[in-house]
């Protein structure tokens, strides 16, 4: 156990104090109905009006504590900066991080590509919707970035608390585990900090900052079978609610799970999460699009693909289907990945030919939706308005999974990449944010607006009758994760899942209840999907044409005389929703 | 059931950290942790490996139903 978390579980046991009692009380009492049950009023097992409120302040407050939060905290603490990571999770253990086993590095004496070899390839790969300037930073920063990670232990351990924990410790850096944020404030045009509640005992955490890192990663609509339940897109949301500019929405990561066992995230991993990490070296593919999810939608199921005994059915089940989503030449293949050598542990394992196995979810007979409210990694998030991922708030950095920073573009290029990305992206923006903060007077949070946090943040525990998170859940996964939505989109049924969508978000949300602290961040993560929703099918709406993971039926072509842009989205003065076009060549040029 | 027991609990609470979408609770006055939301486990097993006495055990079947996009 490290001294990190000793000291946060101290302060929490500190902090709690007689809350601690009520906890166990509460804790054996029954909690929300569940869903076979006739509903019946809430009956919340915790007082809402016992909410203690605590203020904690710091330099950068970096909010996440997957793989780009790890590195925002330690670049930040290094560059001189008094830090605070806080967590809906644990270190190491939230997010899609415990999962990420490959982390690509790219080794400039050894590689088989130059520098302009991959970003032309990755380009040719993504059609155009990568931003260079990210594509690059992989090149340039992942191998520093792999270095740490080795010497902290990270590739030791199919577990990574204790290599993580290791550079904490070492600095020193506090750690608040388990907080689920609702809110970023605003002042003055500028991030000045956050709030939060304790998932283990009655208090709200407003947190007083110079500077604010997102590294929330990205998220889905709880959809099965891939570990991704506990990522809303809280950090996106949060900073989408305070006027931040966010793009990506339309692109979709196309997961499959396996059919045995749908539900199962360790099933569809192969037992890959018991296997150490291993970095991969240059190897641009044009994968985890709408491919599979087309097949199945013209021809139904089974659908299979990649390594695994039963590929060879592969040419049998696609060979009918009418040409569909758009594979640049150089990347069209009708088997599986190429397989490098087998002698080493994580991804490359997947691969190797003594394994009948695949990547999560391939391999075998397969199911749609594993991923389902999830875009390509690092296409989705916070619009950059520059290279160390600086939000269009002065003041809120994103990085990783939070951050649109199209490294990859609108399609998975590079296997790898996402782990990388996320340390190279946490490391720059930790250096810039702690940087940032020198120069910032602390502005502090009017004692009205944390009154008005508190009164929103708590409210679901408030209401005697509403509507539970897990019944607005399921009528959201059932509106937004069938194919013919957000997989093969057309006009008509994306209009049709937004009336839906926007009942739930006008009607249905504000009438959320909660029962006790894990029901109110239900509560707030139904939120925050049925807001990403409506961003998912508005995008989607917007963007006429087809390319990489986004496929309009209607729209099946490249566009390239209107479509060379990205889509950002953003809530106007009223409180509106809107959408934005941002060409590709209108990405400020850094020296 | 996805987790499904929790036997020979040493009270560590580490499960009850590490668990992504806090199923796990922990029971003060039995000093141990106990299974309290199985309908939002994630059946990812972070729980199971993290636990320094091999604790705990999860079968690979949801407990509500699983929501596919075709099948």
């Amino acid at each position: 156990m490290s001294d990190s978390t000793t000291i946060s579980r101290r302060m929490f046991l500190g902090m709690a104090g007689s809350a601690i009692g009520a906890t166990a009380i509460a804790g054996n009492l029954p909690s929300m109905p569940p869903m076979d049950q006739p509903p019946t009023r809430n009956q919340p097992s915790i007082d809402a009006d016992s909410f203690k409120e605590e203020t904690v302040e710091a330099d950068v407050l970096v909010i996440g504590s997957g793989i780009a939060g790890l590195f925002a905290a330690v670049k930040a603490h290094d560059a001189g900066a008094k830090v605070l990571m806080v967590s809906k999770g644990r270190l190491g253990s939230s997010g899609l991080t415990p999962f990420g086993k490959g982390v690509f590095c790219y080794d400039k004496q050894n590689a088989s590509m130059t520098p302009d070899e991959f970003l032309a390839k990755v380009a040719d790969s993504s059609i155009g919707t990568n931003n260079p300037v990210f594509t690059r930073q992989l090149l340039d920063h992942s191998a520093d970035r792999v270095a740490e990670l080795r010497e902290w232990g990270f590739f030791d351990s199919a577990l990574c608390f204790e290599s993580f924990s290791k550079p904490m410790r070492e600095r020193d850096i506090p750690i608040m585990e388990r907080i689920m944020m609702t809110h970023l404030h605003k002042e003055q045009g500028r991030v000045v900090g956050a709030s939060g509640f304790s998932l283990d005992h009655n208090t709200v955490f407003n947190f007083s900052a110079k500077t604010v890192i997102l590294c929330t990663g990205s998220g889905g609509f709880k959809a099965s079978g891939f570990p991704l339940c506990d990522l809303t897109h809280d950090g996106t949301i949060m900073a989408y609610n305070i006027g931040a500019k966010v793009t990506g929405k339309e692109w979709n990561d196309g997961h499959p799970a396996a059919a045995k066992n749908s539900g199962s995230c360790y099933d569809n991993w192969h037992g890959q999460i018991e296997e150490r990490p291993s970095t991969t070296s240059t190897q641009i593919n044009h994968h985890l699009g709408v491919d599979m999810n087309y097949t199945a939608y013209v021809s139904g199921g089974p659908v299979s693909m990649g390594p695994g005994p039963k590929s060879d059915t592969i040419e049998e089940t696609t060979a009918d289907v009418p040409a569909g989503p758009y594979v640049p030449e150089a990347f069209r293949q009708s088997g599986p990945p190429p397989q490098p050598p087998a002698e080493s542990s994580g991804l490359r394992a997947l691969f190797a030919k003594d394994k009948p196995h695949g990547p999560p979810g391939m391999g075998s007979e397969s199911v749609g939706g594993s991923t389902a409210g999830m875009a390509i990694h690092k296409s989705e998030g916070l619009v950059p308005i520059d290279e160390t991922g600086l939000s269009s708030i002065p003041g809120l950095w994103a990085s990783g999974d939070a951050l649109g920073s199209y490294m990859s573009g609108g399609i998975y290029t590079q296997i790898g990449s996402s782990m990388a990305g996320s340390a190279v992206q946490g490391a720059l923006a930790g250096e810039a944010a702690a940087k940032a903060s020198r120069s910032i007077t602390p502005i502090p949070i009017p004692a009205e607006k944390l009154a008005q946090t508190k009164a929103e943040m708590l409210a679901p525990l408030k209401r005697e009758s509403g509507y539970s998170p897990a019944w607005a859940t399921q009528v959201l996964q059932s509106v937004m994760i069938p194919n013919f939505v957000l997989y093969i989109k057309k006009e008509r049924m994306l209009q049709a899942a937004l009336a839906y969508i926007e009942e739930l978000k006008e009607h249905h949300g504000p009438m959320l209840m909660a029962s006790d602290r894990h029901h109110l961040r239900l509560a707030h993560e139904t939120m925050n999907m049925i807001h990403t929703a409506e961003m998912k099918l508005k995008a989607s709406m917007m963007r006429t044409e087809s390319r990489c993971s986004h496929y309009r039926l209607d729209y099946p072509d490249i566009d390239n005389e209107n479509w060379q842009a990205w889509i950002n989205i953003y809530k106007d003065e009223k409180g509106e929703m809107q959408l934005e076009k941002q060409h590709f060549n209108q990405w400020p040029k850094f020296a | 059931m996805p987790i499904s027991e929790i036997a020979g609990c040493i009270g560590c609470k580490t499960c009850v950290q590490t668990c992504p979408t806090d199923v796990i609770q922990f029971d003060y006055d039995q000093q141990k942790a106990y299974i309290a939301y199985a309908e939002d486990c994630q059946i990812c097993h972070l729980c199971r490996l993290y636990c320094p006495v091999d604790a705990i055990t999860i079968t690979p079947e949801k407990s509500i139903p699983v929501v596919v996009a075709w099948r």
